[in-house]
């Protein structure tokens, strides 16, 4: 989780950006807006939309501190967290602004109007093949990305602002990512057939769709963090 | 009749075969909790299969005492069914072997009576059992490994599942699991009395309920489409599992587990008619052939 | 005399085998009956049909009077038993034995009555030892104590005897004419062995494949004027001759190497001088009881036996 949260984090420092502006300094606003967060603690909600997965809604604080570390904890309780986004290390990527920007011209995002920025990184061993994100240019902040990578697929992150839109910190994070179908091995279980169990269930092979929504409903930023809590 | 179940209590009680079945509880589940204490991850790997390359999870906190005694009653409760029997498949029988049969037939006790007295004892011994088991498998796993949020790894026709109980939510599941667990094994005990009824050794009536347990089992795993529907709800061995209901929790529209639900208590509450029903007609048939039976041992 | 158990017409079948074949006798208030047959002649079948053990195929049981069927637990309750072996709990004392029978026959008794009846069967010093230690004769005198432990009226002991060593037995049968004299109690003893029930019952019946054979007073069926002599000497043929025209010509018999005659007991003495008379040496004279006799030829399963006649 902390991992996409930092990917969400670094993604939102890019979005201080003026309207019909070079792509490159779009996202260069976008990233200096978020550069004003040098740590935060926020407190929330996840909630996981996985078929298999019949988990509860998790308290979950999220904590921040520059340069990139990042923790995700539930606050009670066991959690799933989605592993996707964590493969990548996009602080590295952002920080050593090791990538080429394509501008991928204009598009919409839940009626907003935005711009699309595609990066592809330099290296070509890192994870990430492509990113794109899609900055609104109004505000230099980043509603939504999309990023492929070799090891986990295709995640997508859509982001909502009010409060703390000056910190280019989202309230609502919806992050979709594929998830391989969950197959446990018949009769080790030994279940019990209650008989209502779907018999018909169509079975595919398709990458299935997860997603998962978070509701950070309050941040502390720039108070200062122990880096115990990252250990 | 109070006496009487007395009289059969304290035999139970006296005999060294009763302890077999709590020590072997016992060492079964602290060589479970001693494994897990070890290497729990493991078997948190098998039952996470793929999903552990999508999903990070605090298997320290997963692997708590709830979900202990879980996977501890998942494989117990296959194998209490031959310590119920162990007593139950003996309780005619074993007289009849010992000699004591005609004796007590001889003393003012009819034999409807000696049968339900056969059959309170056994069942109070499957409660003790399972007393046992609660206190080893969930109160000492508790005690090692805390409580937190349970999992259950489920298998659910073609679908597989995890599902979470939060840790407030699950005490209650235990108890109604054990009770019904309770019943489960009654249907044993009453079918091992009903076996015990027809033989004059104790071996032959425990033998022969084990290996309907096991036949009836595997006949009931075999996963085969007109198996599973034509022949399977005839089976009771086909709920003995039906404690696990309790801990299938309901879900919303959304897949989210509701907080005190249970996805099918309809089923449940018909497996346990079903269960009821089987142990009244064991004990039927056993008191009727007893009442018709000529004892020559 | 006040018949306490009367059986009437009794039967039971296994299948094809008749195991009891219209079987009647009255045992009265009072009596030592003996119950005399030999191995297999339904003796256990007939005791385990007045215990309920088995149910009659037909016929009736009266137990005090009452049709026991219908007043099986009411009519229990003053009964006790032994059947055959005297099987206990093994894994329990002697005195665990003997309270919970006790209770099993709806009583609650002291500590101090349940010593005192181990110590009827001599059993008081051995009260907490598990029954697994105890010898065949301690386990048969223990069967005893628990089939008295509730003061039934009527006992019932299939084989007492059964296994024991000569004192034992000696024992068996001085606890079963006390039970008798100075308790009163009306006892069944069942045996294979007409010398044991000779000396303890009053009354007796035989039986042989399920039948009746015959049922009476010991004193009548054992009546001494109905004593078989056999007799050898040095020369039978002779002997026999002169036997022929002797008062004792009644019912002489001879094979290859005995004679046979029967006789009262008291004509022995008057036999031997005959004899003697006659210059004829005895090697052997021996006298048994005609229905011993008769009990032996039955035992030896011939073919075919004649019916008893008294």
């Amino acid at each position: 989780m902390k991992r996409i949260v930092s990917l969400v984090f670094i993604l939102i420092a890019f979005c201080q950006i003026t309207v019909a502006q070079d792509i490159n300094v779009l996202v260069s606003n976008a990233r200096k807006k978020l550069d004003k967060v040098s740590d935060y603690e926020a407190s929330g909600k996840m909630k996981t939309n996985v078929a298999f997965l019949k988990i509860p809604v998790a308290n979950i604080k999220l904590y921040f501190k520059k340069p990139g570390k990042l923790k995700l904890k539930s606050e009670k309780g066991v959690s799933f967290v989605p592993k996707g986004a964590m493969s990548i290390n996009l602080n590295n990527l952002f920080s050593g602004n090791d990538f080429t920007i394509i501008d991928a011209g204009a598009d919409k995002v839940d009626n907003i109007n935005v711009r699309v920025a595609k990066l592809l990184p330099n290296d070509d061993n890192s994870d990430m093949v492509l990113t794109t994100l899609y900055i609104d240019p109004a505000n230099s902040l980043i509603v939504k990305s999309k990023t492929t990578t070799k090891e986990n697929g295709t995640y997508e992150l859509k982001m909502k602002y009010s409060l703390y839109a000056e910190y280019g910190l989202p309230d609502k994070i919806l992050f979709s990512f594929n998830t391989k179908d969950y197959k446990l091995p018949k009769g080790i279980t030994f279940d019990f057939d209650d008989g209502s169990s779907n018999k018909a269930a169509t079975k595919s092979d398709k990458p299935k769709k997860g997603e998962a929504e978070i509701l950070l409903s309050k941040y502390i930023i720039n108070k200062g963090i122990s880096d115990d809590v990252f250990k | 009749m109070l006496s009487l179940l007395q009289i059969e209590l304290f035999k139970i009680s006296r005999r060294p075969r009763t302890y077999i079945a709590f020590a072997a509880i016992t060492a079964i589940v602290l060589i479970f909790q001693f494994a897990f204490k070890a290497d729990g991850q493991s078997y948190m790997n098998l039952m996470l299969q793929n999903v552990q390359d999508n999903f990070e999870l605090d298997r320290s906190k997963a692997i708590n005492g709830y979900f202990m005694c879980y996977i501890i009653l998942n494989t117990l409760l296959v194998q209490v069914p031959i310590l119920v029997a162990l007593i139950a498949g003996d309780a005619i029988s074993g007289e009849a072997n010992m000699g004591t049969l005609r004796l007590i037939m001889t003393k003012p006790v009819s034999r409807t009576q000696l049968i339900m007295v056969k059959f309170f004892a056994s069942f109070l011994f499957t409660v003790f059992l399972l007393i046992w088991m609660a206190v080893m498998a969930l109160f000492v796993s508790l005690f090692i490994f805390g409580a937190d949020d349970m999992l259950i790894f489920r298998v659910k026709g073609e679908e597989s599942q995890i599902l979470q109980i939060t840790k407030d939510d699950v005490l209650w599941r235990y108890f109604a699991a054990f009770g019904y667990a309770a019943v489960a094994l009654t249907v044993i005990a009453s079918l091992g009395i009903l076996l015990s009824v027809f033989a004059e050794n104790s071996i032959g009536p425990i033998v022969a309920t084990v290996c309907i347990v096991i036949f009836f089992t595997i006949v009931s795993n075999i996963n085969v489409p007109i198996i599973d529907k034509n022949v399977k709800p005839w089976l009771f061995t086909s709920y003995l599992v039906g404690w696990k209901g309790f801990f299938y929790i309901g879900t919303d529209g959304d897949g989210q587990p509701i907080k005190g639900s249970i996805e099918n208590w309809a089923a449940i509450r018909n497996s346990l008619y079903i269960l009821m029903a089987h142990i009244v007609l064991f004990l039927g048939v056993a008191i009727y052939s007893f009442r018709k039976k000529d004892i020559l041992s | 005399m006040q018949a306490l158990l009367n059986v009437n017409q009794l039967c039971k079948s296994f299948g094809q085998f008749h195991a009891v074949n219209n079987l009647s006798f009255t045992v009265n208030k009072g009596d030592v009956f003996g119950f005399l047959g030999e191995n297999g002649a339904g003796k256990s079948t007939t005791i385990r049909m007045i215990l309920t053990l088995i149910t009659q195929t037909s016929g009736e049981i009266e137990l005090f009077g009452k049709n026991l069927q219908q007043n099986r637990k009411e009519i229990l309750q003053q009964v006790g038993a032994v059947i055959e072996r005297p099987d206990l709990y093994k894994y329990l004392t002697a005195y665990e034995n003997l309270n919970l029978f006790a209770k099993m026959s709806g009583l609650k008794l002291s500590k101090a009555t349940l010593m005192e009846q181990l110590d009827v069967v001599g059993l008081a010093d051995r009260f907490d030892s598990n029954v697994k230690t105890f010898s065949q004769g301690m386990k048969q005198r223990l069967g005893i104590a628990v089939a008295l432990v509730h003061n039934p009226e009527f006992i019932i002991l299939d084989e007492p005897t059964n296994g024991l060593d000569p004192q034992g037995i000696a024992d068996i049968r001085n606890l079963i004419l006390k039970l008798s004299h100075e308790r009163g109690k009306t006892i069944l003893v069942s045996s294979h062995l007409l010398s044991e029930i000779e000396i303890i019952a009053n009354r007796m019946i035989i039986i042989h494949k399920g039948k009746k054979i015959v049922e009476g007073e010991v004193k009548t069926l054992l009546d001494p004027s109905k004593t078989i002599v056999s007799i050898e000497t040095t020369n039978n043929q002779f002997a026999f001759d002169q036997l022929s025209q002797s008062e004792w010509n009644q019912k002489l018999t001879m094979n290859d190497y005995q004679i046979q005659l029967e006789t009262s007991k008291n004509d022995i003495p008057k036999i031997i001088r005959f004899l003697s008379d006659k210059n004829i040496d005895i090697q052997l004279i021996q006298p048994r009881h005609s229905l011993e006799d008769y009990f032996l030829k039955l035992t030896k399963s011939e073919k075919h036996v004649e019916p008893f006649t008294n």
